[in-house]
């Protein structure tokens, strides 16, 4: 408490003779030279982006400039889409067909070299017109193996098959060749 | 910024790891020393996904699953191709054949691709493409007779006809088409440098052809003539006769 008040005098007397100096007018060119003499700080390109991106922005538009602008956009889309997948030519499309007249079977699924041997992705419709179970698969070019699985167990080969080989276990795998795009009904 | 990107990286790679590990060592044949093994030499973590599926599924005991690791880290070694083995487990697997009777299957096919690869490293001609032509040639009964003439024949053609009249020469021979006659349509696609790629697959315009009564002989003729004028196998149908809905259809009806 004693040593806070000589403390708290001496702070007076300072206040005291600050308030009652002369006013003084700074040299020409002062507050310059002590800008220049400041190192400017940049701050860092995680913190100028995080400004960047986090700043609030005002967006006007009236309906006039939007539909042409909709326009360009989805134009542009469509040009790059277009582009990306019109010129790659598309796998051939390879129909499979297993004729059943008296309509035996509740399901049919093509399995083979060509989807790991899974029904999943491969199961027929069966058109009771034709009494033909079909489906249609794209593939690309290459020979491939194959057998239709009847009601999910009974492996059956491809009657107009023109090829089948053993497959080792006890069946006979139908073969399949696929050219490129062109020539694919030969 | 940098140490963004580096946490982004790390958490990136140890999230793959995490995921690689569930999938590797999911099942039980899975920390077995087969399987270490297996992953060791490179072979990718479906075989081992497939081999505990299947013992999951009932279809392969435990130690037939060891036995199939310890398969695939030797043809691993052997530097045979795993995709057509991976291929084959998988159709026997699908088609719910016990592990018992699948071993001696992909044992036999380990047999043919040996010997494709010896005679393809006598005409110092092996790469991965011809060693899975051959061998699946093999597997489909080509006599070996037809691959050892073929390569010693062709052995120094330019790399990519090689290809081609190696898989031409397998597939006719699926087919039954004498070899003889093969010979001659090579020797005229080798001449004129025009054994493209289209020719691999020859063999649908002859069992087409094969269909509509066409001869072997005949066929033949046709295709060293479209070879000879640098054409495709497009233009042996049309020299045949086929129709033109047959050459431009899109889909193949089975």
């Amino acid at each position: 408490m004693s040593d806070e008040r000589p403390a708290r005098m001496l702070d007076e007397k300072i206040t005291e003779r600050i308030r009652t100096m002369p006013d003084a007018t700074p040299p020409t060119g002062f507050a310059v030279r002590v800008m220049a003499g400041i190192e400017p700080k940049r701050p860092s390109v995680w913190t100028r982006f995080k400004l960047w991106s986090t700043r609030p922005r005002s967006v006007t538009f009236t309906p006039v400039r939007l539909v042409p602008a909709l326009a360009v956009v989805v134009l542009l889309i469509g040009v790059g889409w277009f582009s990306l997948s019109g010129n790659q030519p598309s796998p051939p499309m390879v129909r499979f067909m297993l004729r059943d007249p008296g309509m035996q079977a509740r399901s049919v699924a093509v399995i083979g070299s060509f989807n790991d041997w899974k029904a999943e992705h491969a199961h027929m419709r069966f058109d009771r017109k034709t009494g033909v179970w079909t489906v249609e698969l794209s593939l690309p070019p290459g020979d491939y193996e194959y057998m239709f699985l009847v009601d999910g167990r009974t492996l059956v080969p491809d009657p107009e098959a023109p090829l089948s080989h053993d497959d080792g276990f006890g069946n006979r795998n139908s073969i399949l060749f696929v050219n490129g795009s062109h020539e694919q009904a030969l | 910024m940098n140490k963004l990107f580096r946490k982004l990286a790390v958490f990136s790679f140890a999230a793959v790891l995490v995921l690689d590990a569930s999938i590797v060592l999911a099942g039980p044949v899975a920390s077995s020393e087969a399987a270490a093994v297996v992953r060791e030499c490179g072979v990718s973590a479906s075989i081992i996904k497939q081999v505990d599926a299947g013992v999951d599924g009932g279809t392969v005991t435990e130690a037939d699953g060891v036995a199939l690791l310890a398969f695939f880290a030797r043809i691993c070694r052997a530097g045979l191709p795993s995709a057509p083995f991976e291929a084959k487990l998988a159709e026997g697997l699908a088609k719910k054949v016990p592990s018992i009777r699948i071993i001696p299957v992909l044992e036999t096919m380990e047999r043919q691709y040996a010997l494709a690869m010896k005679i393809l490293s006598d005409g110092n001609v092996v790469d991965a493409d011809s060693v899975a032509l051959l061998g699946d040639g093999l597997a489909k009964g080509v006599p070996v007779e037809v691959f050892r003439g073929y390569v010693e024949q062709y052995g120094t053609q330019e790399r990519v006809m090689f290809r081609n009249g190696l898989a031409m020469t397998s597939f006719l021979a699926q087919a039954g088409f004498d070899y003889a006659l093969t010979g001659n349509i090579l020797e005229t696609g080798f001449k004129a440098d025009s054994l493209t790629t289209p020719w691999r697959y020859f063999v649908r315009v002859v069992l087409l052809a094969r269909k509509r009564g066409i001869d072997d002989v005949r066929l033949a003729e046709a295709a060293r003539e479209s070879l000879a004028g640098g054409g495709s196998p497009a233009d042996v149908a049309s020299a045949l006769g086929f129709t033109s809905r047959d050459l431009s259809g899109r889909s193949i009806h089975r």
